[in-house]
């Protein structure tokens, strides 16, 4: 049985992960917040369930990933709401301007992919290999590797766009 | 921007977000509580509404049964009434299974296929009880008629005379819309299962 102490704790040693897939998620900071908060009760709803067989990052980004899948088209009801506005805003504020440009330029390209590949991406970032992608996402590595180099092209033909 | 750059600048991003720590244990608590004050809350409250009116209206219908007094009017009250039964029920069962994805045990793929292959069934459900509607309007105006006013609308040609053209042109447009939007979603998911199959 795990306990609210380590639950706060894993959630703290790997926040930046809830936001990083909130942001790849969603279409505006409402949408973000309201992701951001569905995440971390789904997160405490399976704590229990989480038997420590994976890291408890994998379990994370898994969770996350389900979660913002079965958002994407759910109809937003108000209910009990957290304010998360300082949550946010403060780790924008954290970098400078001219990152967080880049940055918001980085997350655009992400946005123009599929919802397949988005996760694929984020987990390639976060340097992942492949076996740990494909065990979060239920590909075969191999699917991966074509997956990755396709979700290149893409992004090469976008960023030349640009 | 390159794509090794992408790569360089997420590291950096990283660098700095995953050092924060932003979140206290009072926010994490709060967090946890359930997003909405009840279950059925969530995402049912007017499928359950809608489904209270259907069955409210089955059982009027049987109640007043026997003011139904020729054998078409009791056809018409019989489809509605098991209309009214198992459109909303049907809807309900699509819904839930478009929810049940186990969020902390499926993967990723899991997750898309069934979240997506329940999204088409919901879709096709609704797009054939819309069309199911159109009957159970013409049957409900049929069987209510008869009940509320004690009208058969056979009887009264002149009135359909006028009813039944501008109900049909009504339906027409609106048919034409859900029509539009559905297909819309359904291509969307239909796009996602084919590249999941890739």
């Amino acid at each position: 049985m795990h306990t609210k102490k380590e639950f706060i704790k894993d959630i703290q040693e790997n926040e930046g992960i809830i936001y990083k897939v909130t942001r790849i998620y969603s279409n505006n900071s409402e949408d973000q917040k309201d992701l951001y908060q569905e995440i971390v009760y789904q997160l405490w709803k399976s704590y229990n369930s989480f038997k420590g067989d994976s890291k408890v990052s994998t379990w994370m980004y898994r969770v996350a990933l389900n979660t913002a899948i079965s958002h994407l088209k759910k109809e937003k009801r108000k209910g009990h709401q957290v304010d998360l506005e300082k949550v946010l805003r403060d780790r924008i504020e954290h970098v400078d301007t001219i990152m967080e440009e880049r940055i918001a330029l980085l997350y655009a390209h992400i946005k123009n992919l599929s919802i397949v590949e988005r996760g694929i991406i984020l987990l390639y970032l976060e340097d992942k290999n492949y076996e740990e992608i494909a065990s979060i996402t239920g590909f075969s590595s191999t699917n991966i590797g074509t997956r990755l180099n396709r979700i290149k092209q893409k992004l090469k033909a976008q960023i030349k766009k640009d | 921007m390159e794509l090794q750059e992408m790569k360089t600048l997420w590291e950096d991003m990283n660098q700095k977000v995953d050092q924060q720590k932003i979140l206290t244990d009072k926010l994490i608590m709060d967090l946890t509580q359930e997003r909405y004050s009840n279950k059925i809350g969530t995402i049912l409250t007017p499928e359950i509404i809608g489904t209270l009116i259907c069955f409210a209206a089955a059982l009027y219908i049987a109640i007043n049964f026997g003011k139904l007094d020729v054998w078409y009017l009791q056809l018409a009250g019989i489809i509605t009434s098991a209309a009214c039964l198992i459109l909303p029920v049907l809807s309900l069962k699509s819904i839930q299974k478009m929810k049940g994805i186990n969020i902390s045990k499926s993967t990723y793929k899991e997750s898309l296929l069934a979240y997506t292959k329940g999204q088409r069934r919901f879709l096709q459900l609704q797009k054939i009880i819309f069309y199911l509607s159109f009957f159970l309007l013409f049957s409900a105006v049929i069987v209510f008629g008869k009940i509320f006013k004690d009208v058969d609308v056979f009887a009264v040609s002149q009135k359909l005379n006028w009813m039944i053209p501008s109900g049909i042109g009504a339906l027409y447009i609106f048919t034409i819309w859900v029509y539009k939007k559905y297909k819309k979603a359904t291509l969307d998911a239909k796009d996602i299962l084919r590249e999941l199959e890739n």
